[in-house]
């Protein structure tokens, strides 16, 4: 696929928001999503060329933008599980709507899953990808994704149940 | 488009965003245009080098002992024609 200056732009302009929703959802805080954008679009321009097939465009974005989530969290030095970041995030505030009580306890839901079942999850509530693109993108098979997406759902209603 | 999305970002955050990565795919564009024109630039460079230094020469282009006795000869002659004159 070309990569010049027009169809990237075009690119950023329709894929920039929902990738950022992804990787927000995934590593919580905003500017580290911010840092997780910039470099999931800089690897796409990089390897634009080597995609064949511009109808495959959106799982390969999301498939980079997954890798490069999966990469961060693996980095980040403190460790801490999502669940804790996710309580730090609701006491300082930033960047969070603590009107939306229902959204947040779905996020204490969410950030509760391990992190197969929470990128299916999320993959799949939110982006209303099917289980094909979501294998392509996490690299797994989906008979293995329907499982996760069942223990997942099953885990979170519990988790809205129960609080 | 959100589903109990309780995420938020700043005012214009996208806009922003989208020029911060312009501007870093812009820069890669041109530190890779100088690669290729440097690369390109050597390549040419080494090439002339060679030529003007004698060091390649085609195997056509190299002439005989034969064909350069010919050659000095037919200059010699040359010379001789245009003294007469």
């Amino acid at each position: 696929m070309k990569s010049d200056d027009r169809t990237f732009n075009e690119i950023v302009q329709r894929y920039g928001e929902p990738l950022y929703w992804h990787i927000r959802r995934l590593v919580l805080s905003h500017d580290d999503a911010q840092d997780v954008l910039q470099e999931t679009f800089v690897k796409a321009f990089r390897h634009l060329w080597q995609l064949r097939d511009p109808s495959s465009l959106r799982p390969w974005l999301y498939r980079i933008a997954t890798n490069e989530v999966n990469r961060f969290l693996s980095r980040r030095r403190d460790n801490v599980p999502i669940s804790e970041e996710l309580e730090s995030m609701l006491q300082e505030g930033e960047y969070i709507n603590l009107n939306d009580i229902a959204g947040i306890k779905l996020q204490k839901a969410i950030a509760r899953l391990p992190g197969q079942q929470r990128t299916v999850f999320c993959l799949k509530y939110y982006d209303d990808l099917d289980y094909k693109e979501i294998a392509y993108i996490t690299g797994s098979r989906p008979e293995t994704l329907k499982v996760s997406w069942h223990v997942a759902r099953k885990k979170v209603e519990q988790y809205l149940n129960e609080n | 488009m959100q589903k109990n999305n309780p995420y938020t970002v700043p005012e214009g955050f996208f806009e922003q965003s989208y020029m911060t990565i312009g501007g870093r795919v812009r820069r890669i564009r041109q530190r890779r245009r100088r690669i290729i024109g440097g690369v390109a630039g050597l390549c040419v460079a080494i090439g002339i080098f060679f030529t003007v230094s004698g060091v390649y020469a085609p195997a056509d282009q190299a002439m005989s002992e034969s064909e350069y006795s010919e050659l000095l000869a037919f200059t010699e002659y040359d010379i001789f024609l245009q003294n007469l004159e």
